[in-house]
């Protein structure tokens, strides 16, 4: 039991201090400006404190904080990719989730529940023992299992898909996959930041960069004008308006990504299920919801609007799946942003303008990779130099014709 | 669910259709740089606004330019690609 | 039913059809139109759940569909809400989520120490050092969720089914009645949807009914252009006013060219300790439970309101 819950139970005058302040007004200038108060942004401002000592920073978030993509997905952690590329990089994000409740001084809810992959079919099958192979290679924990492993480790589930669907013939399985209380980490980053002299300033927009001689001079808001040489954009769904404000040109095209919840039940979901096949992944949260998230919806579109559809088809292969759930209420239904890029990889680093970076092209997959984005765009922005793990990332790639083809370890199809 | 125009068929479920991007010209292949052939290949108008964008009506299988403005997702009007205004 | 009043004008209940159900064990009759809440309350069960975090006591709230506890299984179906389900005779319910039965819940021993466990505890503990947090997990999985599943429930889809209407009414009270009927006598389509079992909203329950509304359900199911649709709920309003109507066999896709919402009001608790033990209800949780159901809700009260209509002590003296 920790020390401060001792305090608040036997103090009557000890009151908890605030996660992090309120600053009233924005400074004249900041060494680093970072748009999006999400986990990445906040991870950034959080490790240009820690690992660079660079602490007159402001975090600018036009609602509050985890508003956006950091709320709103399913909450999934892996590292189980496709390229060398991208395993290497979520693996890293990997290593510091599992300590990150210790270093953020919250408990996130980190917990491993092992990640299965469901194949449908033989092609599905040889794309999950690629993966694999890829994974093993660079010291993964991945491994190809067959459908009596499945069903030893999730019994309830109906591998024949009550024969709406090819049945399930074996997966890709990934123990170390885990669920987050994805908030809290937002949280955890904003409080760390705000300890170290960074400022967090919710409900500001940015209106405008002002840039000079091909450099960042300067950012407006709604709440006035900050000069600073260096802006991170860390905004994800909403990164088209803002490389519109620099001029930049990207591959990226904004599509809504839905998800719901069931009504609390008793935990009897361990795994983290995913089928491609039947663009579904589930999960359970500690409250005992079932978490459930589907492709993209088939159109670009900037609106976190829901769809009956998405509702009625994914309740119809969540039965699929599991077909005792049938009684069980869906309780809420909501969408995000996706910024997708046409290799299904991050857009990440500098870029032509000198002291404008992207974090962007979070697409499907942003919050695993919530602890290292930060990590290595603050790198990247104290030292100008992009960081190694994000090199093949660079927005330069598409000019020059080298992707990182990431689509095939996507948790469902496009 | 979101009702679409077709220019031929007149109203219909959004299900029916299929989005086919944003209409873009392509620069020559014989005469661009890779620059330009890059920027045509990789590059979208992902921003807010209204943009012209190709759709497909699946059962009769009409293909039309929608006017769409993406962030609020209201379609300003459909028309066939011979009814366009040339400038 | 101990605490079954004399038949009250307008109630919802059939008392010349008996049904015979179980509750933790107990046998007890009910009627037909009651809900599950409301049998238990005229069978005088004060406890009907237990709050999700200390296993507090809790009675009926709302009986309006809102109560967060209240919540039970017949050993199929899960997390079947008291104050909307009908009663059906056979039905052997129990408590979800308590340890032990409802009455004694083991669980509720975590109220003494409530102190050590303010909102959000869960953040400040638990993870150091790293290999002791799956253990603790575990324990918080045995005590999280509402509603055990059951994985022989049968796998069956309920149907779907299409509609279209010019004018969708949601909410069947006086003011949706009066929208229904002024649209339809302008000549539309009308589709009247209420997610009660009858018509009426709070002029069935209401301490008040204006004049003119008098007859107005009765209009309304005279009147050749308007559909009524009761037991229904409307689960979603998506894009071009596309509906989902949900009722206990079907989910209906429906096409309004236009939405009336005549949902009413949803009554706030007022806050204050303990707001929560059994007895301690909102007033028009005890307007409904006297004049739907037929059920005394309380012997002596103490009435907190701003309206009117809330007027329990009007109720008190009319009604028994």
């Amino acid at each position: 039991m920790p020390l401060n819950l001792l305090k608040f139970a036997f103090r009557s005058d000890y009151g908890e201090p605030r996660m992090f302040r309120r600053p009233d007004r924005l400074r004249e200038e900041y060494d680093v400006v970072i748009i999006g108060g999400g986990g990445h942004g906040l991870a950034a401002a959080y490790y240009l404190a820690v690992e660079h000592g660079i602490t007159n920073v402001a975090v600018l978030e036009k609602s509050y904080i985890g508003s956006g993509g950091t709320g709103r997905n399913t909450a999934i952690v892996r590292s189980n990719y496709l390229t060398e590329e991208g395993a290497r990089f979520y693996q890293a994000s990997v290593d510091l989730f599992r300590d990150l409740s210790r270093t953020l001084d919250l408990n996130l809810f980190y917990s491993e529940r092992g990640h299965f992959t469901m194949a449908h079919s033989l092609a599905s099958l040889r794309t999950q023992r690629w993966r694999a192979e890829v994974n093993k290679h660079l010291g993964i924990d991945s491994q190809e299992v067959g459908p009596d492993f499945i069903k030893e480790k999730i019994p309830e589930i109906d591998l024949t898909c009550g024969g709406h669907q090819p049945p399930i013939c074996g997966a890709l399985y990934h123990p170390p996959g885990a669920i987050a209380r994805h908030d809290a980490v937002a949280w955890g980053y904003a409080r760390g930041a705000d300890q170290r002299g960074c400022e967090i300033h919710q409900g500001v927009s940015v209106t405008d960069i002002e840039v000079r001689d091909g450099a960042v001079t300067g950012v407006h808001t709604d709440k006035g004008f900050v000069k600073t040489t260096r802006v991170l954009s860390a905004v994800a769904g909403w990164t088209t308006h803002i490389q519109k404000m620099v001029g930049l040109r990207s591959p990226l095209v904004i599509h809504p990504l839905q998800a719901l919840v069931t009504e609390p039940l008793k935990p009897w979901l361990n795994a983290i299920v995913v089928s491609a096949s039947l663009h579904t992944y589930i999960s359970q949260s500690s409250r005992g919801e079932l978490v459930a998230g589907a492709s993209l919806d088939p159109y670009e579109l900037i609106s976190m609007r829901s769809t009956l559809d998405f509702a009625e088809t994914m309740a119809g292969h969540m039965m699929d799946l599991f077909p005792f759930l049938g009684d069980i209420k869906i309780m809420r239904q909501w969408a995000g942003l996706c910024d997708m890029t046409p290799d299904f990889s991050p857009i990440m680093g500098t870029t032509a303008i000198d002291g404008f970076f992207l974090d962007a092209g979070w697409g499907t997959w942003g919050f695993k990779a919530t602890p290292i984005s930060g990590y290595a765009m603050a790198h990247t922005i104290a030292t100008g130099d992009n960081h190694d793990l994000i090199r093949p990332f660079n927005l330069s790639r598409f000019s020059e014709f080298d992707q990182v083809g990431e689509k095939g370890a996507a948790s469902v199809g496009h | 669910m979101k009702i679409l125009t077709c220019p031929v068929n007149g109203p219909r479920p959004i299900q029916e259709f299929t989005y086919g991007g944003e209409v873009r010209d392509m620069p020559c292949p014989d005469t661009s740089t890779d620059t330009q052939w890059a920027d045509y290949i990789f590059n979208r108008t992902g921003e807010p606004g209204v943009r012209r964008e190709w759709w497909h009506h699946g059962p009769s299988g009409v293909w039309f330019v929608a006017e769409r403005d993406i962030i609020g997702d209201n379609v300003l009007k459909t028309y066939l690609w011979s009814a366009r205004e040339t400038p | 039913m101990i605490r079954r009043l004399p038949s009250q004008p307008g109630e919802w209940i059939d008392r010349g059809r008996e049904i015979a159900f179980e509750f933790e064990g107990r046998l007890l009759t009910g009627a037909h139109g009651d809900t599950i809440n409301s049998a238990l309350c005229a069978n005088g069960v004060r406890v009907i759940g237990r709050s999700f975090k200390y296993h507090r006591p809790r009675g009926v709230y709302s009986m309006a569909g809102h109560d967060a506890a209240g919540l039970f299984t017949d050993g199929e179906r899960t997390n079947m809400r008291g104050d909307a389900v009908a009663l059906v005779d056979g039905m052997c319910l129990r408590a979800v989520n308590t340890f032990g039965n409802v009455e004694r819940d083991r669980m509720s021993i975590t109220g003494r120490f409530a102190k050590l466990m303010p909102v959000g505890f869960y953040y400040k503990a638990f993870f150091r050092p790293r290999w002791m947090f799956p253990w603790f997990e575990s324990l918080i999985r045995r005590i999280a969720g509402q509603g055990a599943i059951n994985s022989a429930f049968p796998a069956t889809k309920s149907p779907k089914d299409y509609a279209w209407c010019d004018v969708l009414v949601v909410g069947g009270g006086p003011s949706g009645l009066s929208a229904a009927l002024a649209a339809a006598d302008a000549g539309a389509g009308v589709l009247l949807v209420d997610e009660n079992a009858r018509l009426g909203g709070s002029l069935a329950w209401g301490a008040t009914v204006r004049k003119d509304d008098e007859g107005l359900v009765d209009r309304v199911h005279a009147h050749d252009s308007i559909e009524v649709r009761c037991g229904t709920s409307v689960a979603g309003v998506y894009t071009d006013h596309w509906v989902a109507l949900v009722d206990a066999d079907r989910l209906t896709k429906l096409r309004a060219k236009a939405i009336v919402f005549a949902t009413g009001a949803i009554e706030q608790p007022a806050v204050f300790q303990n707001n929560d033990l059994p007895g301690v209800m909102l007033a028009s949780a005890a307007q409904r439970l006297v004049r739907l159901y037929s059920v005394k809700p309380f012997d002596r009260v103490v009435t907190l309101t701003v309206l009117e209509d809330h007027n329990l002590i009007w109720l008190y003296e009319t009604s028994w």
